[in-house]
């Protein structure tokens, strides 16, 4: 699905998802260093949520890009997001039953990456059935 | 489903990537309607026998 209607869609959604980060990554910086100076503040916990705003917007990135495609390209997604999400609730569930027979629980910013995996393995797969 | 968009589209002496701008899809969504992997949703169904100015059963016809 490389056809310039296609690359311009994906370099906004690309712009828009790097500005959307480096929003979140100011925002998460600014909050660790005033976390750091002032531990005791009795807004801690909202200050320590404020990159959940920024954060917010790759989602709303990820839904208009979504939006903007065609619908054989929103129906690839759709199987993409289908398998990924199955396949990352399988993976991240044998990890539970790993952790059963004594593994370390990771971190959960590995759910993150597994999903990601998943995501462009079944965005692959559903796209190859069109091609 | 079958169709007849890669004859119809042979006959105007159009490229796929032609006919996809004018239909406002993807090249490959224009590819793979031909090559019948893919059934496009009614309202795209309709815009490429309006496109042709055809009725939509002389473009697409389900095998029965």
């Amino acid at each position: 699905m490389a056809d310039d209607c296609t690359l311009r869609s994906m370099r906004k959604y690309f712009l828009e998802c790097i500005g959307a980060f480096c929003l979140y990554a100011l925002i998460l910086v600014i909050s660790l260093l005033w976390l750091k100076h002032h531990p005791a503040a009795p807004w801690k916990y909202l200050i320590a949520t404020l990159p959940v705003l920024p954060a917010l917007l790759i989602p709303a990135t990820v839904v208009r890009y979504f939006r903007r495609q065609d619908e054989l390209w929103q129906k690839v997604q759709l199987e993409g997001m289908a398998f990924g999400f199955m396949a990352a609730a399988v993976v991240t569930t044998t990890i539970g039953f790993l952790e059963n027979a004594g593994l370390r629980r990771p971190s959960w910013l590995f759910v993150w990456s597994v999903m990601a995996a998943c995501w462009t393995i079944g965005l692959f797969r559903a796209s190859r059935r069109y091609r | 489903m079958k169709n007849k968009l890669r004859e119809l589209r042979a006959e105007r002496k159009w490229s796929q990537a032609e006919l996809a701008e004018y239909l406002k899809v993807s090249r490959q969504t224009v590819n793979a309607i031909e090559t019948e992997r893919y059934d496009p949703s009614l309202p795209l169904a309709f815009k490429i026998a309006r496109l042709f100015a055809l009725p939509i059963e002389h473009v697409f016809e389900d095998g029965e």
